[in-house]
């Protein structure tokens, strides 16, 4: 179980997030939403321990994560938000310094890299270095990095990023299957109907507070929205956005 | 009416290109001096004082020639013209292996890459202004280095020089035209090679040849620097003789320029105005092909750029060495990947490989100063036994490789990347045994194997084998002193110009190098006389374990991996500038907390 409480980040005087809590359970999805500067991508940074709360605590099966990070991430499997990669590796390459830096032997390594490059579609391009690739393919290859020591903990920053319809289908069910054979999902993602697919819980941020955690379905009815798009425009967008379009529009015409 | 119209928007599209193609110029100018390599806000410093430490050479010579020429002209007249030709020579060797140097670490910015296209590829520009506003500020880079270089060496040297006042208006224009045309020579005969290079042969050949050419741009600077007595002398003693059939004065550049300087000085000798005539078709023949690359080839070279195509990084034969490592030396999966990375990044990242070119190639000129002077002196029999010049090429080498390997280790590559390493279930014993395998084979096995077979070569078997396993022990000594304070993932951490103080310590650094070079290659000399290595070795070896315990116990009490980079408190203390900005550069990262956000 990954537990997260009053989780705060300061940058200077500048505060990233403020008091974030949670629980993820074996076989849960947790998406984490929220508007650009909501803080998303420093809680992101804070689970998978690259950022120090400046507050607050992780916890994973009980034991705060900062106490043997070493420990900690060797269950985790990261999707970082932007796809920076070694582009001069090629794919092969680097799915295999992936898979040693993970302490995978080497005939499972092996295996696996074979595997995940075929079922992406990669297997003709494995030996061409990165740099050649499109933002779909450097995208496969982060998911692939991410899961290919079957970490207990899978962080995803918006996976599907430039990934074609067919593979976003198939990471979408990828992460269902995930969560029945009890990975924790963290889902971090600005696409609401994907969230409302595949996740089991949501926690909205804005402006670095939790403006809602409830499972999806409760937090519509909360507010009392027909999908999870109404409810998030309902609870974070304090805007007119029919408004602020027609002024663009005015702005770039006149 | 129609015709004003035509040619009032003539008027305007011509102005529109022109102020596009400046601000193409100020924007590529202004990258060409940023760097992710360092912390943000410290490149300009740093630039600053790199151009200071170029030019401060030429400077100080001006005030070493003060009172020298009046005191010949009074006392041995007859030498002043050659020590005057001799003196100018100097300062234009020294300016252009300097622009030479500057020219080869900028090289992957000279000619326009993938950013570039993708930038600019898409705005409504014409070519030929993207063209003209690249060159432009190659133009601009070339111009803001060569001032820097020779503007207050030339005021200060005329006024040392000039015995009249004629000779002094002259002078100034005479040395800075004949500095310039030099630099213009170096700086623009490189830029055409590698325009050259990228048209004819492609992008990936032309990144596979750069660090050739790199190595052997520093090696000629090197050699010229090394040798730059005796190239000045046989400069000013073929500009005496006067035959303009001369293969010297013929071939030689040096004598080019110095009779551009000559001849604009006013001189009567005829011979410098060929010479001048020469030099001023040599300084301005490559910048006018690098024009007319940039012009005519622009797009071939932009779709060079981008069109690359996809082909395997890999090779055969580096699998199957790759495999043999794995199973003989590199076991463990995390030392595995480490020591990979560091191979790859030593091979395939352009900013190192052009760094480690620089160190082979001074490597090599230091080799060259070590044989030529022998070899000029005693013909081949100077390879008839071992000696110190022969004995002493692999230790060169071996500090080359090893200081320039522990160098780049501090150097970055893709920052950003850097994700997957602290997101990693890595321990620093396990991070610092991959480096430390990684530099035995970058540095320890090659200098044993040059070692061999110079040897083997040159002399026998037997002593092919004590001269490898000399070198290779000293080498590891080296190699394991090197690495003692080593910590953190390799090329993880934003680089800190001034860690090794060199600029204080330089004396101590030189003296380590040449007892480790030239004291142990007599030293070597001697015991291969008595025909004995054995303990020599061995007191070595368990100098080499010694301290490869002393790193193994500090990894192992390293409680974890640290991605920030550790500032010396003596940066702080010392008075070299760019050191305490990037200090405070650091110091307020640290402060907002951005550095660690992004990765």
């Amino acid at each position: 179980m990954l537990e997260a409480r009053g989780l705060t980040k300061y940058y200077s005087a500048i505060t990233g997030v403020r008091d974030v809590c949670f629980t993820l359970k074996p076989g849960t999805v947790i998406g984490l939403l929220g508007p650009n500067g909501s803080g998303k991508s420093t809680t992101v940074g804070m689970i998978t321990g690259l950022l120090e709360p400046s507050g607050g605590w992780v916890k994973f099966d009980g034991h705060d994560i900062r106490d043997d990070l070493v420990a900690y991430k060797s269950r985790l499997g990261y999707v970082p938000e932007e796809a920076q990669l070694y582009t001069w590796m090629s794919g092969d390459e680097y799915l295999t310094l992936c898979a040693r830096l993970r302490g995978l032997p080497p005939a499972t390594a092996a295996r696996r890299i074979d595997t995940l490059l075929s079922i992406f579609g990669l297997q003709t391009d494995r030996d061409a270095p990165m740099s050649a690739y499109s933002k779909g393919m450097r995208q496969k290859i982060l998911l692939s990095a991410a899961l290919l020591h079957d970490p207990s903990i899978v962080v995803l920053d918006e996976p599907c990023s430039g990934l074609d319809v067919a593979t976003t289908l198939v990471v979408r069910s990828l992460i269902r299957r995930l969560a029945q054979s009890g990975h924790m999902i963290v889902y971090s993602s600005h696409e609401l109907e994907m969230v409302e697919r595949v996740c089991n819980e949501v926690l909205i941020l804005s402006d670095g507070r939790v403006a809602a955690h409830a499972p999806t379905a409760a937090l519509r009815e909360q507010v009392n929205a027909a999908s999870l798009e109404d409810a998030f425009r309902t609870l974070v967008i304090t805007t007119d956005v029919e408004s602020v379009a027609a002024e663009i529009v005015t702005a770039i015409t006149h | 009416m129609t015709r004003p119209e035509r040619s009032h928007s003539t008027m305007t599209n011509w102005r529109t290109e022109l102020e596009q193609a400046v601000t193409i110029a100020r924007a590529t100018f202004g990258g060409f001096l940023q760097s992710d390599v360092m912390p943000q806000g410290m490149q300009a410093s740093a630039t600053i004082w790199a151009a200071a430490f170029l030019a401060a050479p030429a400077m100080l010579l001006s005030a070493q020639f003060l009172g020298k020429y009046s005191f010949l002209q009074r006392y041995y007249p007859d030498l002043l013209e050659r020590a005057i030709w001799s003196d100018r020579g100097l300062f234009i060797l020294l300016s252009s292996g300097a622009i030479g140097v500057v020219c080869v670490v900028m090289w992957d910015t000279l000619f326009p890459g993938r950013r570039d296209v993708f930038v600019l590829g898409s705005l409504p520009i014409r070519p030929r202004v993207q063209a003209l506003g690249r060159l432009g500020s190659l133009l601009a880079l070339f111009v803001a280095f060569a001032a820097a270089l020779n503007i207050l060496p030339a005021v200060t040297y005329t006024m040392i020089s000039a015995l009249t006042v004629t000779g002094a208006i002259r002078g100034l224009p005479a040395h800075l035209t004949a500095c310039l045309a030099a630099d213009a020579f170096v700086f623009f005969g490189l830029t055409m090679v590698q325009g050259v290079l990228l048209v004819a042969a492609g992008r990936r050949a032309s990144e596979r040849l750069a660090p050739i050419v790199q190595m052997g741009t520093v090696l000629i600077v090197l050699l010229t620097l090394l040798f730059i007595g005796p190239l000045r002398e046989a400069t000013a003693v073929a500009l005496e003789r006067g035959n303009a059939l001369d293969p010297f004065l013929r071939w030689f550049p040096l004598a080019w320029f110095v009779g551009m300087y000559e001849t604009i000085a006013g001189t009567s000798r005829p011979i410098m105005g060929a010479l001048a005539a020469r030099g001023a078709v040599w300084a301005v023949a490559p910048l006018l092909v690098t024009a007319a690359l940039y012009v005519f080839a622009f797009r071939r070279l932009c779709a060079r750029a981008i069109e690359t195509p996809a082909t395997s990084a890999t090779f055969p034969l580096s699998r199957v060495v790759s495999v043999t490592i794995r199973t003989l030396l590199v076991r463990h999966p995390t030392e595995q990947a480490i020591c990979s990375f560091t191979l790859r990044v030593l091979a395939r990242s352009r900013r190192h490989r052009m760094l480690m070119a620089i160190y082979v190639g001074g490597a090599l000129a230091l080799i060259a100063t070590a044989i030529l002077p022998a070899f000029l002196r005693h013909d081949a029999s100077v390879f008839a036994s071992p000696t110190v010049a022969t004995l002493a090429p692999p230790l060169i080498l071996s500090a080359a490789l090893a200081v320039g390997f522990r160098a780049l280790l501090a150097i970055p590559v893709d920052l950003p990347a850097r994700w997957i390493f602290r997101t990693s279930s890595l321990t620093p014993f396990r991070v610092g045994s991959g480096v430390h395998k990684a530099g035995l084979l970058v540095v320890v096995m090659p200098v044993a194997l040059s070692a061999w077979f110079s040897a083997a070569v040159f002399w026998d078997t037997s002593i092919a084998w004590r001269h490898a396993i000399f070198c290779a022990a000293l080498s590891l000594l080296l190699l394991e002193l090197l690495l003692l304070k080593s910590n953190g993932v390799p090329f993880a951490k934003q680089y800190i110009p001034g860690a090794s103080r060199f600029h204080i310590l330089w004396p101590f650094y030189l003296s380590c190098f040449l007892a480790y070079t030239y004291s142990a290659a007599e030293a070597e000399r001697l015991m291969l006389l008595e025909g004995d290595i054995t303990t020599p070795v061995t007191v070595i070896l368990i100098l080499a374990i010694v301290l490869a315990c002393m790193r193994w116990w500090r990894l192992w009490h390293t409680p974890e991996l640290s991605f920030e980079v550790e500032i010396p408190d003596e940066a702080f203390r010392g008075f070299n500038l760019s050191e305490g900005l990037a200090a405070q550069a650091v110091a307020t990262r640290h402060a907002n907390g951005s550095s660690n956000f992004h990765v």
